[in-house]
């Protein structure tokens, strides 16, 4: 008996394995659709950082514990439209927590100096990677 | 085909310049730049005669060019400033330069009433034509309301 015991555990060890890698993964899976958020790129008022098609992974929780600096390149709401989502770098923070958002490519680009400031908690996430065209892979500062 | 829909992301962040219509169309300075045309040559088709219905006419006619010229640099405004983007200067390096030259023509037709100019105008509206459909890859004729 003791034998076909200690048999059934080799058996079941392989099986359990797989079974804990596959919850891990599945856990892991689970954190990060609720952490990142992907993103296609419409227009080009980030040009040249990113171009119209590129799509891009962004953080959801990149300013819980921190405020947007300078140079990041942020996702949030357009304030003429909630319906739409807007993709713009954060220029400046004020002490009133608003932040000012400017298009890299001023020149085509519809921003604060538009519609003024927008405040900080308002900002969805963070861009941080993009992975489409391959080979654009790298981060965004 | 399957893993680009897989990877494709179901959200849009938009990096736009204006309002997304994204409805353009050299036609419209086409048009004003024919209007520039016509009326310096119905003005000197006039003659010298100075009689009160001749100037009111005359007059006419000139307004209506000038008009038209501004609506010209307004419409290629709007392309050069609103479509144009910069890939389209890498391809067209000339973009710039062919734009300038089209708006101080449609300068030249305000200054000046000489039928050769509203046709200069109108061949520079026309490279702007050709430059942006093949920016889009479509081949539009340049066709005149006009032709004579």
């Amino acid at each position: 008996m003791t034998s076909k015991r200690g048999q059934s555990h080799v058996r079941l060890a392989p099986l359990l394995a797989v079974l804990a890698i596959t919850i891990e993964l599945a856990a892991f899976l689970v954190w990060a659709k609720y952490r990142f958020i992907r993103y296609e790129v419409s227009g080009q008022s980030m040009y040249p950082a990113y171009r119209h098609g590129d799509w891009l992974i962004a953080d959801r929780h990149a300013y819980r514990r921190r405020l947007p600096a300078p140079s990041h390149a942020v996702i949030a709401p357009d304030p003429t439209d909630p319906t739409r989502t807007l993709l713009k770098r954060v220029v400046r923070i004020d002490l009133h927590r608003q932040a000012w958002l400017e298009g890299d490519n001023a020149a085509h680009s519809r921003d604060s100096r538009h519609f003024g400031p927008i405040p900080v908690e308002s900002i969805i996430a963070r861009a941080r990677w993009r992975y489409w065209p391959v080979g654009g892979h790298r981060r965004h500062r | 085909m399957f893993l680009a829909r897989l990877l494709r992301p179901a959200n849009v962040a938009h990096a736009h310049c204006d309002g997304p219509c994204g409805v353009y169309d050299p036609a419209s300075a086409r048009i004003a730049a024919e209007a520039v045309l016509s009326m310096a040559k119905k003005a000197l088709a006039l003659g010298d005669a100075m009689d009160p219905a001749t100037v009111n006419t005359r007059t006419r006619f000139i307004q209506i060019k000038e008009q038209q010229a501004d609506v010209v640099k307004h419409e290629l405004d709007v392309l050069w400033h609103d479509y144009f983007k910069p890939e389209h200067l890498e391809k067209y390096p000339d973009l710039h330069d062919k734009f300038w030259k089209a708006t101080k023509l449609a300068s030249k037709n305000k200054h000046e009433i000489d039928p050769a100019n509203g046709q200069a105008l109108l061949d520079a509206v026309k490279d702007v034509h050709d430059i942006f459909w093949a920016t889009k890859g479509r081949e539009v004729p340049f066709y005149l309301a006009n032709p004579a």
